[in-house]
């Protein structure tokens, strides 16, 4: 018998997410959403459903059901068991240096090391930096080539979400995903509110014939591009995501089209104050509930952006925030959590932060995990044998269990002070970057030879091509 | 009464704004004094409020409107006495690729209410026209902004293009993966991580800080 699991109550209930469905339903169907390019209105044109006014496209509901239920959130093996994870890294153009710790832009020596580091810690997502001192047009093709050389989880399963800013740049990385036996997925972000980047759509229309899994997601920003209230700008947002769905079901036939469960129901809080989007916010943390019922309604895989923090350093801020919602978001029901190495609102990447989440992570994992409820365990025939003045440390029970019985912690130790005084007086922050250099350094996986000469080879004709280049408008 | 109309700004009430500015112009008050010591001088603690964080960007842009009314009615009267005298001709755009503009569309209001005129390209704004903007409209500063890691690498060329078409206009950029690295990087003339500092950057650079 096990004691009971602990849970989160309250929340969004039942009956008022079915009333929200209705208003977004109600919303597609009346309000609409704009749809700026001529090729994908055409082609949605003489559906059934679909009404085409200008730019402006209308859903009946139905419809939009039917490219709901169309949608398939092939998970990995890792999420179907129940393990906690992190997904580590999202775009960031400056990070704190793992060996001196000072701020900088990211280089692709960094952008390896930071793969192998989240690799060493069995975390997943996108490729965590953005490499600075590469030419433009090849960063996002050597973001994948690293993932893909140094890791074994990322950019490669639904939990990523890469850009690939041009057609010319997402055939590059297709050629290398087939060539590395890895996933592709193109993502289309809708621009709230209600509408879509006009050359991002065309990208996606360019690579319809495929058959590739196609990804939808939208942010949009409270009191910003979407109503004042947490709860106006989760409707706004369930509004973009099922008819941005609906666009790609209609548009890419011949793909799997889904809601990015990575940003799935987003709904940003914004500061007024510093005119910045925010994150690690009670009313994010509010957010991330209403994210959590709404996927389990909708069947959705949970993944919640947690560990993001707007916080600049690995700090008591960053900590609190993300230690709270993490906290609760498992309560909740999540185990799969997102943005690990984020500070300052996703601007720096962090190796020391991804080292400290990963503790943080395993801390709250274990205050959540299951207990066995026996007769054994109650050790009711120690309590009778140990009389007073006696001793349990010597018990057989002990000396078999107490290894295991408590969670031990690598970074978060219980010494004392005169302990802590001999072992070097060391902050949390700098054993976490000892310990990341340390992974670095021994991370030992590695790509089949003949699939990196591949790679290369790919990479190598990507770096000659002018059309590429210009695809990413960097030349006049 | 140069007071009242000062606290009409600050608080962004708009319609005692205008009218006390029109007030003021029936009177025959010397709009450039109307401006300076009633408007200008409301957006003054309106900056330095937002600039303290005490106070937050709706409440800013309230002012803002505000500020934009009453000047919008001084127009006619501006134009008899000869025209006003702007800080300074800003063209403003989000880069080729881009179609995000929230910061921009900031940058570009508070930059019009602190006294500079404006032109806004808005989204998407090719590299030639941002290029003919500046030069037709003689611009002391192009101000480029992106939000993405992929857009933000059109502000190198679009620099070089700017600098290369012959105008005197300095290049400022801002956007939320911008950094200071990466602003001298692209080699630009300036960089600002929000618009009460785009305004501070800009006055700087036009000599008027």
């Amino acid at each position: 018998m096990k004691l009971e699991n602990f849970e989160l109550a309250g929340g969004l209930r039942k009956e008022q997410i079915d009333y929200m469905h209705e208003k977004a339903m109600w919303l597609i169907e009346t309000s609409g959403i704009q749809v700026p390019h001529e090729g994908v209105l055409k082609l949605m044109a003489d559906h059934n459903g679909v009404t085409i006014d200008g730019e402006m496209v209308r859903f009946k509901p139905d419809l939009v059901q039917k490219a709901m239920a169309a949608a398939v959130y092939d998970v990995p093996e890792y999420y179907k068991r129940g393990k906690w994870f992190m997904s580590a890294g999202a775009h960031q153009t400056a990070c704190y240096d793992l060996d001196t710790g000072k701020l900088k832009q990211a280089s692709a020596d960094d952008l390896v090391k930071f793969i192998k580091l989240g690799d060493a810690l069995d975390t997943v997502g996108s490729a965590p930096v953005v490499p600075m001192d590469v030419p433009g047009h090849l960063q996002h093709i050597l973001m994948h080539k690293a993932a893909w050389e140094n890791s074994r989880y990322r950019c490669n399963d639904i939990f990523e979400h890469m850009d690939k800013p041009s057609y010319e740049c997402a055939n590059y990385v297709y050629e290398m995903a087939q060539a590395a036996g890895k996933r592709f997925t193109f993502g289309i972000w809708m621009i709230s509110p209600k509408s879509f980047d006009a050359h991002n759509l065309d990208v996606a229309f360019r690579l319809r014939d495929k058959g590739i899994p196609m990804w939808l997601a939208t942010m949009p920003q409270a009191g910003v591009t979407a109503p004042i209230t947490i709860l106006g700008t989760v409707l706004q947002s369930m509004y973009e995501h099922f008819a941005g769905l609906t666009v790609l079901y209609l548009m890419n036939p011949k793909g799997n089209n889904y809601i990015s469960p990575n940003d799935a129901f987003e709904a940003n809080t914004f500061s007024m104050k510093y005119t910045t989007f925010v994150y690690g916010s009670v009313e994010y943390v509010q957010h991330s509930l209403h994210q959590i019922a709404l996927c389990k309604y909708y069947d959705l895989p949970i993944i919640v952006k947690s560990l993001l923090t707007s916080s600049q350093e690995p700090d008591a801020h960053a900590a609190a925030e993300m230690g709270i919602h993490t906290l609760i978001a498992g309560l909740a029901g999540a185990r799969a959590f997102r943005c690990g190495g984020l500070l300052s609102t996703g601007e720096i990447y962090s190796g020391e932060w991804v080292v400290i989440l990963d503790e943080m992570l395993q801390y709250i994992r274990n205050v959540l995990k299951e207990e066995e409820f026996s007769e054994e365990r109650l050790m009711i025939q120690d309590i009778i044998d140990v009389g007073p003045g006696g001793t349990y440390v010597d018990k057989n029970s002990t000396y078999e269990m107490f290894r295991k019985e408590y969670w031990m912690p690598q970074l978060f130790e219980h010494s004392n002070l005169g302990q802590w005084i001999e072992l070097g007086q060391k902050s949390i922050r700098q054993q976490a970057r000892e310990i990341a250099q340390k992974l670095v350094a021994e991370h030992s996986y590695e790509i089949d030879r003949d699939v990196k000469k591949e790679l290369d080879r790919i990479y190598e004709r990507a770096k000659q091509d002018k059309a590429l280049e210009k695809s990413l408008k960097l030349e006049i | 009464m140069f007071e009242e109309l000062k606290a009409s700004i600050i608080s962004g009430d708009e319609q005692k704004a205008t009218a006390l500015t029109k007030e003021f112009m029936d009177k025959g008050t010397e709009p450039q004094k109307v401006l300076k010591e009633g408007l200008v001088a409301g957006m003054d603690v309106v900056g330095e409020r937002f600039k303290a964080y005490e106070m937050w960007l709706p409440e800013v842009i309230l002012s803002a409107k505000a500020m934009k009314a009453a000047t919008e009615l001084m127009k006619p009267y501006w134009e008899q006495a000869g025209g006003g005298e702007s800080l300074g001709k800003i063209v403003i755009a989000t880069v080729e690729g881009d179609v995000h503009d929230i910061g921009k569309n900031l940058v570009s209001m508070m930059l019009e209410a602190a006294g500079f005129s404006m032109n806004d390209l808005g989204v998407n704004a090719k590299i030639q026209e941002i290029v003919d903007a500046a030069n037709k409209d003689k611009a002391d500063i192009v101000g480029l902004s992106a939000l993405l890691t992929q857009t933000m690498l059109a502000m190198k060329p679009a620099i070089k293009a700017i600098r290369g078409s012959g105008g005197k206009a300095k290049v400022i950029v801002g956007g939320s993966p911008i950094t200071q690295e990466y602003a001298n990087e692209v080699e630009s003339d300036g960089f600002a991580p929000d618009a009460l500092r785009a305004i501070n950057l800009c006055k700087k650079l036009v000599g008027k800080s």
